[in-house]
């Protein structure tokens, strides 16, 4: 009788430090030597040989005292270097975003794609690729905006009426909503037949940017959004326990499904800003995370759906760039042909 | 018919008789059906259509007028006065022409192209033929664009002439080339470089008004179908290629050519190019370096004069 | 001076009135038992006296003070509730979620430090998990399941622990073990409120008995003086007797195939309620 025994039982000791799951560690160490990899291919390989001196001395030249040809040290210094930094941010910002509408919505399936982000950001980039090619450099700008429009019209539409902020009106609001503007996108589309080349490259994702003016203007919104994730951890482990458990302990459910929302709207739209869309990383990232540690604790899963992100992103873009040099191919495709299959090979070994 | 001999009882022989009508019949119907399926002699149609201003201007020069041509649109080959008259029709994608406004004409002949292809079998469905593979594809194609057009209006030895006329001009138009730059002829797509690459319309006439096209040995990813002659250049390769000159092309924007020509001359990743550092990236307003004209000569003379000057 | 005080509290939802005039009390060391039929109100007035539902009159006060004023972690330290159906979360093991209640005590970006796992590890001994504090939560059984429930909520260290009908989905000896858990803590010195369906359990380990029906309070005090034939008979419509030998030992003898509806209903038609006698 364990509850008659437990009265007998004396007080345990001060436990010894906090239980470390080894494997745990394993698993973030395992994915941060990938990353570093992964880094490192992206810095020394692309779309044009730069050879690897030069590659270390456009890097650290000011350590070394070597410096770069100039033709290389522009390739890395403002073309690689930038695209490894936007792989980064957009790989770990959306890994981020799935893990915490999975987490808010206690839903497998959610991704920024049920919350209409991705429907609203496409829209917006589409306004500017179709109606004003002229103005492309505002596209960052609109995606951004239109993803948070979307994301705005969903919680207001499901913070109305009865059950305000449940879970399934949120995830029913956030279909409607991503269905009007994907709508809408196919209608702007089918009115410029002969800008759509540009929409079909646009909507495949890819990390051809800029260069730092894009990164630099968008990655203020995605820091934002990165703390607001961090800070939502415990929260959302306590929202795991159920609603009512959740407020027993002083949690206000409503408002942390509400932050956790925008904070994965703001990761997800400047995400598309930036690269179009890449759905996959959104669902896939945080699941690999939950199987790959045995866990969903999102003190756990968070931080390290953005590391898996972020490694993987960067993989498939070496991968777009080198692969058919010097055109680049999509780098959606080339991500899901990485991940996919180590997705699947966790699923078997599911434990 | 073979004989049927008097002697067979009556009753067979009635049976007999229907067989041999049957047959009789069938053997007509046949070679009449054979008759009228045999590929139509090669009369020249009297009423042409003609969808692009590629052959509309062909047309005109060989002394055909069309009973319509194609309103092109804002960025195309202008069409010929000499077609002033002729009834303009309205395209949209991804048919083309409406199909009831066509058929109102009675055409006997429709000159289309692969990117009405879609409407073809449409056309053909009403009895009309149609004729959407003779715009050409390459320089070097043009001739034969025009041979085939003239054969099919019955004007060969006009066309012929005609031929040879454009061939000697498009060859006079690369004389006295002095300077080769290097060039990048991109299709201007948001922030994406598409660059044409060798086997294309646009490198074709870069390369015949003297440039040298950086782009003239990188092999499409795919294969190569019509049109299908642009890759998505990684702007590395860009930089490193260093061009002299890049010419932006942008599709079907004419409206917005300022604009883009100011993003493109401040494009970030190209602006340690020779090209940019020296102010020589140009935007045309026409799209008449991504499909063929029926007057390439002038179009390499003014590529010479205002893009590669040489 | 009460931990808990409820007075006339009024609650609507929609448009109905659910509870209208409900009183409950409770003092340290006290095991209360909110009992009634089923639709009576009583989960709704353990969820407002918790604050987990808005009242639209009356007052809540824990330690005499209004609970308007209590906000998130400041009434989680003061008291813990356990659902009736909890949501069981995949991928979490046991010592997770108990050291998931420790988070009233934690400053928002504040690290659990060692006093929080031995809180923790106290909670699971007490509620009797501690054998299984490494497994998932999605393997336990139901009894298991509960009493991690109540680890959760002995984390938090509040003086007052409610529980929603907590042993409603368990067995027999799973029931029993709960029951003993739950009267140790009361008499550990917790203040324990429980909204129970189990008459006989409810006689068996509360201190008081508080009877909701219809919306409002209708009677409360010791089980025994409380939960007589004709309250029975008037609030649950049954012909039954409770008895109670004093040694924790109770029975609930029901006449099972009695119309137990009170006597001035016999004659009138199925289904109509009228006033009850006495």
């Amino acid at each position: 009788m364990p509850a008659a025994a437990a009265t007998e039982r004396p007080a345990p000791e001060l436990p010894l430090a906090p239980r470390v799951s080894v494997r745990r560690v394993l698993v973030v160490a395992g994915i941060v030597v990938a990353l570093v990899a992964a880094v490192c291919a992206s810095l020394a390989l692309g779309s044009v040989k730069v050879p690897l001196d030069q590659v270390v001395d456009a890097m650290f030249g000011w350590l070394t005292g070597d410096q770069a040809r100039g033709v290389d040290r522009e390739i890395i210094l403002q073309l690689r270097l930038p695209r490894t930094v936007t792989a980064i941010a957009v790989g770990a910002s959306l890994g981020v975003a799935g893990a915490l509408l999975q987490g808010s919505l206690g839903n497998p399936l959610a991704s920024p794609d049920v919350v209409g982000v991705t429907g609203g950001a496409a829209f917006g980039a589409m306004l500017v690729i179709l109606l004003s090619p002229g103005h492309v450099a505002l596209l960052p700008l609109s995606a951004l905006v239109f993803g948070m429009v979307a994301a705005l019209l969903v919680l207001m539409i499901s913070w109305t009426g009865t059950n305000r902020g449940g879970v399934g009106r949120l995830i029913l609001s956030g279909i409607a909503i991503g269905a009007i503007f994907t709508a809408a996108t196919s209608m702007l589309m089918a009115l410029h037949p002969s800008r759509a080349p540009s929409a079909v490259m646009w909507l495949a994702g890819s990390l051809q940017t800029e260069g730092w003016p894009t990164i630099r203007s968008v990655a203020p919104y995605l820091a934002v959004g990165l703390v607001l994730a961090f800070c939502l951890m415990r929260p959302l482990n306590r929202l795991a326990l159920g609603d009512e458990v959740a407020a027993s302990l002083g949690t206000s459910p409503r408002l942390v499904r509400l932050v956790a929302i925008v904070a994965a709207a703001i990761l997800a739209s400047g995400s598309a800003a930036l690269a179009g869309l890449l759905g996959f990383l959104g669902i896939v990232v945080p699941h690999a995370v939950r199987l790959l540690g045995g866990t969903s604790n999102n003190t756990f899963v968070v931080p390290v759906s953005a590391l898996a992100g972020a490694t993987l992103l960067t993989a498939g873009d070496v991968v777009a760039r080198t692969l058919k040099a010097p055109l680049e191919l999509p780098v959606g495709p080339m991500m899901v042909a990485i991940g996919v299959p180590l997705f699947l090979w966790l699923l078997r070994r599911a434990v | 018919m073979a004989g049927v001999t008097v002697r067979m009882p009556f009753v067979r022989r009635a049976a007999a008789l229907r067989a041999l009508v049957l047959a009789a019949l069938s053997v007509a119907i046949a070679a009449a059906a054979l008759a009228a399926a045999a590929p139509a002699r090669a009369e020249a149609p009297e009423r042409v259509v003609a969808l692009t201003p590629f052959t509309a201007n062909i047309l005109a020069q060989l002394g055909v007028t069309p009973v319509a041509v194609a309103e092109p649109a804002a960025t195309e080959e202008k069409l010929s006065p000499r077609l002033r008259g002729a009834q303009r029709l309205a395209m949209s994608h991804p048919n083309g022409p409406n199909l009831e406004q066509l058929v109102a004409l009675r055409p006997d002949a429709v000159f289309s192209s692969p990117v009405w292809r879609a409407g073809t079998p449409k056309i053909q469905n009403l009895g009309i033929r149609v004729y959407d593979s003779l715009d050409p594809q390459r320089l070097g194609t043009v001739p034969i664009g025009i041979k085939k057009i003239a054969k099919i209006v019955g004007r060969e030895a006009q066309g012929v002439a005609l031929a040879n006329r454009v061939q000697r001009e498009y060859r006079a138009a690369s004389a006295g080339i002095r300077k080769h730059p290097r060039v990048l002829l991109v299709l201007g797509l948001a922030q994406y470089t598409l660059a044409m690459l060798g086997n294309s319309w646009g490198g074709d006439i870069i390369e015949a008004a003297g440039g040298e096209l950086v782009t003239k040995n990188i092999k499409p990813i795919g294969r190569t179908s019509e049109g299908a002659v642009v890759g998505n250049l990684s702007n590395e390769a860009v930089v490193r290629m260093n061009p002299d000159v890049i010419i932006v092309v942008p599709h079907g924007a004419a409206d917005e050519v300022p604009a883009i020509a100011r993003y493109y001359r401040n494009f970030a990743p190209w602006r340690k190019t020779k090209a940019a550092r020296t102010g020589r990236i140009y935007v045309p307003t026409d799209d008449l370096l991504l499909q063929a004209t029926s007057d390439p000569a002038s179009l390499i003379r003014k590529v010479r004069r205002e893009y590669l000057k040489n | 001076m009460a931990v808990l005080e409820v007075t006339d509290a009024k609650v609507r939802i929609g448009d109905t009135e659910i509870l209208h005039a409900a009183d409950l009390a409770v003092d340290p060391g006290q095991l209360v038992a909110v009992v009634g039929p089923n639709g009576a109100g009583k989960s709704t007035l353990a969820r407002a006296a918790a604050g987990l539902q808005k009242l639209a009159g009356g007052s809540v006060r824990w330690y005499g003070e209004d609970i308007s004023r209590l906000r998130g972690r400041r009434l989680a330290r003061l008291r813990a509730f356990i659902p009736q159906r909890p949501r069981v979360p995949e991928g979490i093991v046991v010592r997770e979620a108990v050291l998931i209640g420790r988070s009233p005590h934690l400053r928002p970006l504040e690290r659990l430090g060692r006093g929080d796992r031995h809180a923790a590890e106290v909670a699971m001994e007490r509620a009797g998990v501690m054998e299984f504090a490494d497994r998932r939560l999605t393997t336990l059984s139901g009894g298991e399941l509960q009493r991690v429930q109540i680890a959760i909520g002995l984390a938090q260290e509040a003086p007052v622990l409610m529980a929603d009908e907590p042993t409603s989905a368990l067995d027999l000896g799973a029931t029993s073990a709960m029951a003993r858990l739950l009267r140790g803590l009361a008499d550990d010195g917790l203040a324990v409120v429980l909204v129970l369906h189990d008459l006989a359990l409810a006689a068996a380990i509360a201190d008081e008995v508080v009877v909701i029906s219809q919306g409002r309070s209708v009677a409360s005090g010791p089980p025994g003086e409380v939960l007589h034939a004709d309250r029975l008979r008037e609030v649950w419509h049954v012909g039954a007797d409770l008895e109670m030998d004093g040694t924790g030992r109770t029975a609930l003898h029901v006449r099972w195939l009695e119309d137990g509806r009170p006597v001035s209903d016999a004659g009138a038609a199925p289904g109509a309620r009228s006033a009850p006698q006495r």
